[in-house]
């Protein structure tokens, strides 16, 4: 199943924050987007998903056309996401907010399996299972978050920083995770400030600015550009 | 006047401005021709009108302004037109000397009833001011003094020499002078330095706290302001109708107010007006089907807050925008500019005395222990990196040095003093400020009125000014207004000024944050993952950020997971793991250290990417 996007563009008020944007996400593989801040990352993820008022001139899964689909519905066509900021329900306890990713699914032996992975899979949530998701750290909730999106066994997953605020190692974990994930078929749409973690966690990358794209190219390629060297590493 | 209240008044606008006087000036000559057009009825349906027009002004600026709910409005406006009655009939007072006191007694009862405010918020104080109402209503139908359930009629007639305010359409002047003022006033309030703070604490009372904002005197002035517009409310209804009853201070009349706030726009006066008006156009037209009239508010209500949730004072800039997206015109984005650095203050003393001294603090939650034994000294002029695992205590550290957790046990010096457990707007004024790894900007606010609040250090106490000596308050203003395009200016923010935070990009919003807390002019600056968000150019942008802000005399202490960032950046680094202090030396010793690189950095320093220091 591929992810076509083709046209897409995003204003709020008069100013337009994604213009003409197009890619495609080929069913298992992972492909990454990255930009400074306000290139329009998050605003092409949330355009995707319907979250944000959009124009798009195709925007299909497979033979699904996304483009009428209602953002309640993504997930019902096999579409994961795993918002910036994590967004978790602060008041309910871990296994509740696993539980309503898997809202969308029958409650069978088949979704109790999937807890078992998630579990397995970040085994703190496991240990933190009955604790309040308001009161985990900022590391475990994000994968709190990702663990949540999984729930609905997607075919294809959307992350919109899943980076942000987690020491070094943990963003080996869920690097790591990303990868086995990958492994396993799924296909990752993954948008990032890390640009280290990206050009490893994905096959192919975006470089995103003023809400266009700018540049495009298999992540080996990338990293060893000298321009994305500079700004996105830092080097 | 359909500008909202949140826009800043500013001076270079002419155009807009000319427009807004014309607006003004027919609004007045409308107002000044208007009884001539109308019956004897119909002005006394408008004398009651304006009435409750004050009314929902006073609520407008508990609940809109400050975030207070108040369903104890209508209790004010009884108390003022009872002790009006009370001290004309039964003391026999003239009527001025009466409502004078019975100003006053609005504002002793108004405190009353602010002071839950102190310990609850939102609904729970909801609850707690609806039930002292009922108790105020059930207290006038019982007691003697108020003449029980058929009320206290007679009360005379307030003299002016020269006028005749028997007639209704001279006290409709005499309402429209009080109305003016009223609403004058509060629009002055809301746009100056209270109102703004006020806005803020509604916010997020939290981050208001922390930038020295005095909280709990802030909800008492909410409270007082109420009460005193209940007061004036309450004073010129005794004298129009001359008899007041329990039933006309019922909690029927309470949610009509209420209403009127939510159906014009509660975060605008102009606009609590509009839904005071509109309401009661519609209660007179219904008058006569009392049967259907109840279903009609209650319609009325839900339709307001189905489709124009920021009520009708909102509709305006909501068209505009519908508007504007349907056009999809091709704006360009605002864009940061870089960073104006600092200049040079004297270079830091390496003798110099700790700034911060944290004394063996542990924090306990419940079972958890989030903190353990922590001590750790920051001299004056350092930077001071903390690192840790996610759930090793760093952010918790933050809050208990910040004064919004009280330790188990341990104590917190700054500044040579014992501030252990101080309330943050108590450390802010100080010298502290932070940021917050979640980001508390003030949603409502634009990002410039955002910095106001921070750069603002006027105690609230001061308060008394905006009666006594507006113009100064107005001048203070436009000298914090000076001051902060300054600070915006400086941090690359001028296109955003205008904007509001919460639809700018992450990164943006954290540069906001981070030249809130330092237009707050810190001697200490707490910076909570300032870098999250940030790709490897904006992380050294912020790098020189850091290092300029301490190069003007900042001592800074920052929490972050960008090991390039702290390796650059920081003098000193403390690892915290589990709670507790695990290392503590130069980023090359700490990184070098084997249980740092077993708790926290795993293999990810093999190929760090070298952050040059410039």
């Amino acid at each position: 199943m591929t992810l076509v996007v083709e046209g897409l563009s995003v204003h709020y008020g008069g100013v337009s924050a994604v213009r003409n944007l197009g890619f495609d996400v080929p069913g298992g593989e992972a492909v990454g987007v990255i930009g400074a801040n306000g290139a329009g990352k998050t605003s092409t993820l949330k355009a995707i998903m319907g979250l944000v008022p959009r124009q798009v001139a195709s925007l299909r899964f497979g033979d699904i056309d996304l483009s009428t689909v209602a953002a309640r519905n993504m997930v019902r066509h096999g579409i994961g996401y795993v918002p910036e900021g994590r967004h978790v329900f602060a008041g309910l306890p871990v296994e509740k907010n696993l539980l309503l990713g898997a809202y969308a699914r029958a409650w069978n032996a088949a979704t109790r399996t999937t807890l078992a992975e998630v579990y397995e899979l970040f085994p703190v949530l496991g240990e933190m299972r009955g604790r309040l998701a308001g009161a985990l750290s900022g590391g475990q909730q994000q994968m709190l978050a990702i663990g949540r999106a999984l729930m609905s066994r997607p075919k294809l997953l959307l992350l919109d920083e899943p980076s942000m605020g987690l020491s070094p190692k943990l963003v080996e974990d869920i690097l790591a995770v990303l990868l086995r994930l990958r492994g396993e078929g799924m296909s990752l749409l993954l948008v990032e400030q890390n640009a280290k973690l990206t050009f490893e966690a994905t096959s192919r990358c975006l470089v995103v600015e003023n809400g266009e794209v700018a540049m495009t190219g298999t992540s080996a390629q990338l990293r060893h550009d000298p321009r994305v060297r500079k700004i996105y590493l830092g080097l | 006047m359909s500008t909202p209240p949140a826009a800043v008044p500013r001076t270079t606008g002419t155009p807009r401005m000319r427009t807004r006087i014309a607006i003004l000036a027919a609004a007045a000559i409308a107002a000044w021709l208007l009884p001539y057009g109308l019956d004897s009825y119909a002005i006394h349906v408008v004398d009651v009108i304006l009435i409750f027009a004050i009314l929902a002004v006073g609520l407008g600026l508990a609940m809109g302004i400050a975030g207070q709910v108040n369903l104890a409005q209508v209790a004010f406006f009884g108390v003022g037109a009872y002790a009006t009655a009370i001290l004309t009939t039964r003391a026999g007072l003239g009527f001025w000397v009466s409502a004078v006191l019975a100003v006053l007694a609005t504002m002793a009862i108004g405190l009353v009833v602010g002071t839950p405010a102190l310990r609850v918020q939102s609904h729970y104080l909801g609850i707690v001011t609806l039930g002292l109402a009922l108790a105020f209503t059930s207290w006038v139908t019982n007691a003697e003094v108020s003449g029980g359930a058929e009320g206290l009629p007679g009360i005379p007639v307030p003299t002016l020499p020269g006028i005749d305010l028997t007639s209704e359409y001279l006290y409709y002047y005499l309402e429209l002078f009080a109305f003016v003022v009223a609403l004058g006033f509060g629009e002055f309030i809301v746009r100056t330095s209270l109102g703004r703070r006020m806005r803020a604490m509604r916010d997020d009372a939290l981050a208001a706290g922390a930038l020295g904002a005095e909280v709990p005197i802030l909800r008492m002035t909410a409270f007082l302001l109420a009460s005193v517009y209940g007061g004036v409310a309450g004073v010129l209804y005794a004298g129009l109708i001359q008899y007041v009853a329990p039933e006309s201070f019922s909690i029927a009349t309470m949610f009509l107010l209420l209403a009127m706030v939510i159906i014009g726009g509660r975060q605008s006066l102009v606009g609590c007006v509009v839904g005071a008006v509109s309401l009661a156009l519609v209660r007179e037209a219904l008058v006569d089907h009392p049967t259907i009239a109840q279903i009609a508010y209650g319609s009325v209500v839900v339709l307001v807050v189905v489709f124009a949730p920021t009520g009708l004072a909102g509709l305006p800039s909501r068209i505009r925008d519908a508007v504007a997206r349907r056009r999809g015109r091709r704006g360009v984005p605002a864009r940061m500019t870089p960073f104006v650095p600092y200049e040079m203050s004297a270079a830091a003393d390496p003798d110099a005395p700790a700034i911060l001294r944290v004394q063996g603090v542990t924090k306990q939650f419940r079972g958890l222990k989030a903190l353990d034994d922590v001590s750790l000294d920051v001299p004056a002029g350092e930077i001071r990196g903390v690192v840790g695992p996610n759930g090793s205590g760093k952010t918790t550290l933050f809050n208990v040095i910040s004064g919004l957790y009280r330790p188990t046990s341990g104590r917190v010096e700054f500044r040579g003093r014992d501030m252990t457990a101080h309330a943050p707007y108590r450390l802010a004024r100080a010298g502290m400020s932070r940021t917050f790894q979640n980001l508390r900007l003030f949603g409502a606010l634009t990002v410039q009125e955002n910095i106001l609040v921070a750069i603002d250090r006027s105690h609230t106490a001061e308060s008394w000014r905006y009666l006594l000596r507006p113009i100064s308050v107005l001048r203070r203003d436009r000298d914090l207004h000076r001051r902060a395009r300054e600070v915006i200016d400086r941090f690359g923010l001028t296109e955003f000024a205008e904007l509001a935070p919460g639809a700018l990009p992450y990164g943006t919003q954290r540069r906001v944050e981070i030249a809130r807390a330092v237009a707050a002019a810190p001697a200490l600056l707490l910076l909570d993952e300032p870098a999250a968000g940030l790709n490897g150019e904006e992380v050294r942008q912020l790098s020189e950020i850091v290092r300029s802000i301490r190069d003007s005399g900042v001592t800074v202490i920052v929490i972050e997971h960008n090991m390039g960032l702290v390796m650059s950046l920081c003098e000193r680094v403390t690892v915290l793991a589990g709670g507790r202090v695990i290392a503590e030396g130069t980023p090359a010793q700490v990184a070098r250290t084997p249980a740092v690189i077993e708790a926290y950095l795993g293999d990810s320093m093999g190929d760090l990417p070298e952050v040059s220091a410039t």
